[in-house]
């Protein structure tokens, strides 16, 4: 058995026989292979008729350091690893979206993304009371009036957390 | 030299000869038939004859002139078959009109080389196409200012008998210029005019050397047989079936020119390249018949001959199709004998006419071809803009087949699909099947309204299977909402009714850089194209919108790496 697809839902199934065994409960899944894998079957008689199933950009060097290839699961594809007893998937390669488009079962995963410089949004992002706003609009949902008395109390006693 | 000195008069035979130069040497001698009688009469009223002239007053009279263009040799009086090739314009009348010479002028471009053809045969001797001394170009007695190529006298009467009915055909068949006929449904005391025409054909410019090589057209059927050349479901019915293979449709012309030029042996149809002409004459025929009606054969009948090009039936012909040789068509009730059978020419109209064309094929426009009476090409070498012309002679219009031609693949790396597309993307539902397929051998899919007439004629289709994929499915044929499909096995993951379908207009793994598909063009169809390669060396998806129009369309894909 190898990676494959089943086009109807569109799930992208890995056998665990497909990862690398590292050490007992950790197998390791070569990202950059992974991406070979479903090219290969994108370009099959079967996969042809089907939208791609990711996004790929190569590594590229700058100032003599390479950064990373991506790699982005796109079209409603999903990822299910082979669900054999928990275990967890340490992702090497490549930054990826792997883990948002996972489908939730035993098998945890070692995501493995490494940012440099990133680009937020600014200008009309949030500003800081509405930040403030929303932390205590959280707090005041998920915590009862008593517990958040025992919160301030804490803080008052110097506790911090 | 003078008409004393080119001619003299036999003593005791009376015969008139040419005994100046020959034709093309200095000093060959040429006359009118009114010169001769002028000179026979001077010498008739001579005191007494001089030199080898046998001719003085004591004799009878030789010579009598109805017309300046008719001279009737008397008294025993006649000429050669030498003398007569150097007289013109006019008739010689002669041994009591059991001998005519009648004379032809023939209206056509200076230099034009004639065929004459006289009893179904070319007249080998072409004296009439001699160069006159010193001029350089082809035709005796020409007369440029008024646009006469040549004149000469023929024999068409001999021993007491018309030649064939005094039936004449003129043609001209230079390989490069046009080609014409003119027919003398018997010819006439004095001069009989043939117009031909004998100009450079824009359309047949390459070598004749080069066209001789061009071995890969071929007429695939010779004789009867239907093609639905209109794409209409329906069959018409032709004589021919060629192939132009990898010519253009005018080097397609051109090679037809080439088969029947002057002096072209190879036969088309048991006759010789440059005796043939197509179809003259669509004969009705009925019983009695005898045997089989074979095609590409000679047939006679009384009163005349000529080659069997098709019939509708070897055994129960009622139709047959002829080139007339000599004499006349077929009449009503005439036994015609083809081969070993024969079949009876049905009462009422037998014989139908049928105007030809020059050359045999019809005319070519340089990019599309006029058919001549029931000539025809395959359907697939036909465009849109070809005419031609069934045995019924009702004008069929070839649909205009388009190509769309996908370039730039790697072989055995791309993978290309073309389907139906909207606004960029693939439509999937092109079709729903109209029943579940779920057979172990399945070979008709039957799909919801009509399938669409720019739909190939063999391709292949995707339909979506129980797991969710569209499998590929080759069809050799369609018809209304029917695909007829190689057998498939649907026992298993089998395609539910309302399932959707497309046709992948290619599907295919390039076999070669560019992959293309034909359909007749309707209306303007959008198309979607992928093409693919995740091998050792992948690329990135490339993908299109694309339209096939009525000039068809093209696509170079792109190929970006994905390394």
């Amino acid at each position: 058995m190898s990676i494959a697809i089943n086009w109807a839902t569109k799930v992208i199934n890995v056998p665990r026989a497909d990862l690398l065994f590292v050490s007992t409960g950790l197998y390791e899944l070569d990202v950059d292979a992974f991406r070979l894998a479903l090219k290969d079957l994108e370009d099959s008689v079967d996969g042809v008729a089907f939208p791609d199933t990711h996004r790929h950009n190569t590594a590229v060097i700058l100032s003599g350091v390479t950064y990373s290839r991506t790699f982005e699961i796109i079209n409603g594809y999903t990822v299910l690893f082979e669900d054999l007893g928990p275990y967890t998937v340490r992702c090497v390669g490549a930054n990826h979206n792997i883990a948002d488009v996972k489908v939730v079962n035993q098998v945890s995963m070692l995501i493995g993304n490494s940012s440099g410089l990133i680009t937020v949004a600014t200008g009309s992002g949030p500003s800081a009371s509405s930040i403030a706003d929303a932390v205590w609009s959280h707090i005041n949902r998920s915590t009862t009036p008593a517990e958040r008395l025992e919160i301030a109390n804490a803080v008052l006693n110097g506790v911090t957390f | 030299m003078t008409i004393a000195s080119d001619f003299s008069i036999h003593t005791t035979t009376k015969v008139i000869s040419y005994i100046g130069a020959a034709h093309g040497v200095s000093g060959a001698g040429y006359y009118t038939v009114l010169e001769l009688h002028r000179w026979l009469q001077a010498l008739a009223a001579d005191a007494g004859a001089t030199g080898d002239d046998y001719m003085d007053i004591s004799r009878v009279t030789p010579s009598d002139k109805q017309f300046d263009t008719i001279i009737t040799l008397v008294n025993g009086y006649t000429i050669d078959a030498a003398a007569s090739e150097h007289l013109y314009s006019g008739s010689i009348i002669q041994a009591g009109g059991d001998t005519i010479f009648d004379g032809m002028q023939v209206i056509a471009g200076a230099g034009a080389h004639i065929q004459v053809i006289q009893i179904g045969a070319v007249l080998s001797n072409d004296f009439w196409n001699s160069v006159p001394y010193g001029t350089g170009v082809k035709g005796l007695n020409p007369d440029a200012a008024n646009g006469i190529a040549c004149r000469f006298m023929l024999k068409v009467r001999d021993s007491a008998a018309d030649i064939d009915g005094r039936r004449l055909l003129l043609q001209t068949r230079e390989f490069g210029y046009s080609y014409t006929e003119f027919k003398l449904n018997g010819t006439s005391r004095g001069i009989n005019v043939a117009a031909l025409t004998y100009a450079s054909d824009l359309n047949n410019q390459t070598a004749s050397g080069t066209v001789a090589g061009w071995s890969d057209v071929a007429n695939l059927t010779a004789g009867y047989n239907g093609l639905d050349v209109n794409a209409d479901s329906t069959l018409e019915y032709y004589y021919s079936k060629w192939d132009r293979g990898s010519r253009s449709i005018n080097q397609f012309y051109e090679r037809m020119k080439y088969l029947t030029r002057r002096g072209e042996t190879t036969t088309l149809y048991g006759l010789a390249g440059h005796l043939f002409r197509g179809i003259t004459h669509e004969v009705a025929v009925t019983t009695p018949r005898t045997s089989t009606i074979a095609e590409g054969v000679a047939a006679s009948w009384s009163g005349g001959t000529g080659q069997v090009l098709a019939r509708d039936s070897a055994g129960t012909a009622t139709k047959v199709w002829i080139q007339l040789l000599t004499g006349i068509a077929p009449t009503a009730g005439q036994t015609i004998t083809v081969g070993g059978g024969s079949v009876t020419a049905a009462s009422g109209t037998p014989s139908t006419e049928r105007a030809l064309s020059f050359p045999f094929c019809g005319v070519s426009t340089g990019s599309a071809i006029i058919g001549a009476y029931g000539f025809a090409l395959e359907t697939a070498d036909l465009s849109v803009n070809d005419k031609l012309f069934d045995l019924t002679n009702t004008l069929r219009n070839p649909p205009n087949l388009v190509t769309f031609t996908v370039s730039g693949l790697v072989v055995s790396e791309d993978y290309l699909l073309v389907g139906p597309g909207n606004s960029g993307a693939l439509v999937e539902n092109q079709f729903t099947l109209n029943g579940a397929l779920t057979g172990a051998s399945v070979t008709s899919v039957v799909v919801t309204g009509s399938i669409p007439a720019d739909t190939p004629a063999t391709g292949t289709i995707r339909i979506k299977r129980a797991n969710g994929a569209f499998s590929r499915h080759p069809y050799s044929a369609w018809t209304g909402s029917t695909f007829t499909i190689t057998s498939h096995d649907f026992s298993s993951n089998n395609a539910a009714n309302g399932n959707n379908a497309f046709i992948s207009y290619i599907d295919t793994l390039a076999g070669a850089t560019t992959a293309s598909f034909q359909a007749t063009y309707v209306t303007d169809r959008e198309l979607f194209v992928r093409r693919r390669d995740g091998g050792a060396t992948p690329t990135k998806t490339f993908e299109t919108a694309a339209t096939l129009g009525v000039a068809g369309g093209s696509v170079a894909v792109q190929r970006l790496s994905d390394a």
